[in-house]
């Protein structure tokens, strides 16, 4: 396990204590802290989205969002996937903060754009 | 061993491009009709004034792959933090028009995504949003 300057598991309950805010219903949680790795599955807004919280290097975090369209059961041929990540984010709390929420909810604009407009 | 024919697609793929006046400025292909892993399309073009990324691969030996990117550390110098914007399909029947259809779709997806990235960033600017990613 690489040496963290930061406690990445503060950190991971920081984007769970936002998703809870947001009435986003979280499903499960899978942990490798080998590799300093947190993949979280929530339901938000009747989307089941991914959302993978891991090291960039000891002082920083990389925060990346993930929706499958196969995983919402939509269609299963030509299945479109919507990702959106950030790198390199201080780890500083009240920055890492910031940028979380603020990735959010671009990443949720993202989707609602994707399902107002083109979904099949 | 692919069942259609990868470079046609590749064209088809450039053709669609030219199009939608995305000017290719660097290109890495490789084909190889017996290996699906061998074969890919990876095209670096100016979309007005971003630099995309579009792949195009075969998902198996009877459909194809296409994912877009846009790296903001590709088109702004100097950030520390860099958002990375994805999107692709998977699973696109190789018959030339339900591929241009998915083209046309996935393609005007991307660059709606990449719009609303843009005036959230042109928030950042107007001093409305006080942290940039």
């Amino acid at each position: 396990m690489e040496k963290l300057n930061f406690n990445f598991n503060k950190r991971v309950e920081r984007v769970k204590d936002y998703l809870s805010t947001k009435n986003a219903i979280f499903i499960n949680e899978y942990r490798d802290d080998k590799t300093i790795f947190s993949r979280l599955m929530y339901i938000y807004e009747d989307s089941l989205i991914n959302i993978n919280i891991l090291n960039y290097d000891e002082n920083s975090l990389t925060i990346h969002y993930k929706y499958n369209d196969y995983e919402n059961n939509n269609n299963h041929l030509d299945s479109p996937t919507i990702e959106f990540s950030v790198q390199e984010i201080p780890a500083k709390m009240v920055h890492f903060e910031r940028i979380m929420k603020k990735s959010f909810n671009f990443f949720v604009k993202m989707l609602k754009l994707y399902k107002d407009k083109y979904i099949r | 061993m692919i069942n259609y024919d990868f470079q046609e697609k590749i064209n088809e793929l450039k053709s669609f491009l030219d199009r939608k006046e995305v000017n290719i400025i660097k290109e890495a292909i490789n084909i190889d009709n017996n290996y699906t892993d061998n074969c890919y399309c990876q095209l670096r073009g100016k979309h007005k004034d971003k630099i995309i990324n579009i792949h195009l691969k075969p998902y198996d030996e009877n459909s194809l792959s296409i994912f877009y990117s846009f790296w903001l550390v590709e088109n702004k110098h100097n950030i520390k933090m860099s958002p990375v914007i994805e999107y692709s399909i998977i699973e696109i029947p190789p018959e030339k028009k339900e591929l241009n259809k998915i083209f046309g779709q996935s393609f005007n997806t991307f660059i709606e995504m990449l719009k609303i990235y843009a005036k959230m960033n042109k928030e950042i600017e107007n001093g409305e949003v006080k942290f940039q990613f």
